[in-house]
């Protein structure tokens, strides 16, 4: 089906793409319904894109082959609330922000995490502090700064 | 505000199904326990309102933005 969103013009989204988030985003409740959009200029990121408002579109970045060691550790509740089966490993994504300098942030805090079985979804907080919400994406290759960790005593 | 006394190991129960327990008072600090159903996501206050600005900041950023950080994601890639 087509979606008309008010930022990415009218894209094409297949029943595969469809989303249940339950409990929304975090300052987001309110939608529940999204597309997880694959767009050829935006790869590898992808659009989060929300049904119920055109102009609702959060980008988001597959941390695994960006990030080493990432690994979130989700709890009961989760695995309960995203329909995982025992040993079921759900996708996951970080939220991107990108700032005027043209540099990427992601929030590796609070994952979107995804059965893709069931097509439902959530973003979790993870307890785990050394996980930043704002975690500078760096190229793949180049050296990993030492990047100032804010100890948030979290 | 609604504001109650509870002791160790006492309770506040709100609404039918969420259940918060005093579990330890320790120099100044408190540990709560809490229960509540899985729709309700319980948060630090201070990291909820971190993420909800971290998700505001998202859903704001301009198509063309991201459509040049994923360029130089690619190039950088294919090096």
């Amino acid at each position: 089906m087509k979606i008309h969103t008010a930022t990415l013009g009218v894209v094409e989204a297949t029943p595969e793409s469809f989303l249940t988030l339950s409990e929304g985003l975090v300052g987001f409740e309110e939608h529940k319904e999204f597309a997880l959009l694959t767009l050829a200029d935006y790869e590898p990121f992808r659009w989060l894109q929300s049904f119920s408002d055109p102009g609702l579109s959060f980008p988001l970045l597959a941390p695994s082959r960006y990030v080493s060691g990432f690994e979130p550790a989700l709890t009961e509740t989760d695995r309960l609330a995203l329909g995982l089966e025992p040993g079921e490993l759900p996708d996951v994504y970080a939220i991107a922000s990108v700032a005027d300098d043209g540099s990427v942030t992601l929030n590796l805090r609070a994952p979107v995490v995804v059965n893709p079985r069931k097509r439902t979804a959530r973003q979790v907080v993870l307890a785990d502090s050394r996980w930043e919400v704002q975690h500078p994406l760096v190229r793949r290759g180049s050296a990993t700064p030492q990047s100032a960790r804010v100890a948030d005593g979290l | 505000m609604l504001v109650l006394s509870r002791r160790l190991g006492e309770n506040i129960r709100i609404g039918d199904d969420i259940k918060v327990v005093v579990l330890d008072v320790k120099g100044g600090q408190v540990k709560l326990g809490i229960e509540a159903p899985l729709s309700v996501q319980v948060h630090r206050q201070e990291i909820y309102e971190r993420i909800q600005e971290a998700n505001r900041h998202a859903a704001a950023v301009p198509p063309a933005w991201l459509a040049g950080a994923a360029r130089h994601l690619r190039s950088s890639e294919a090096r």
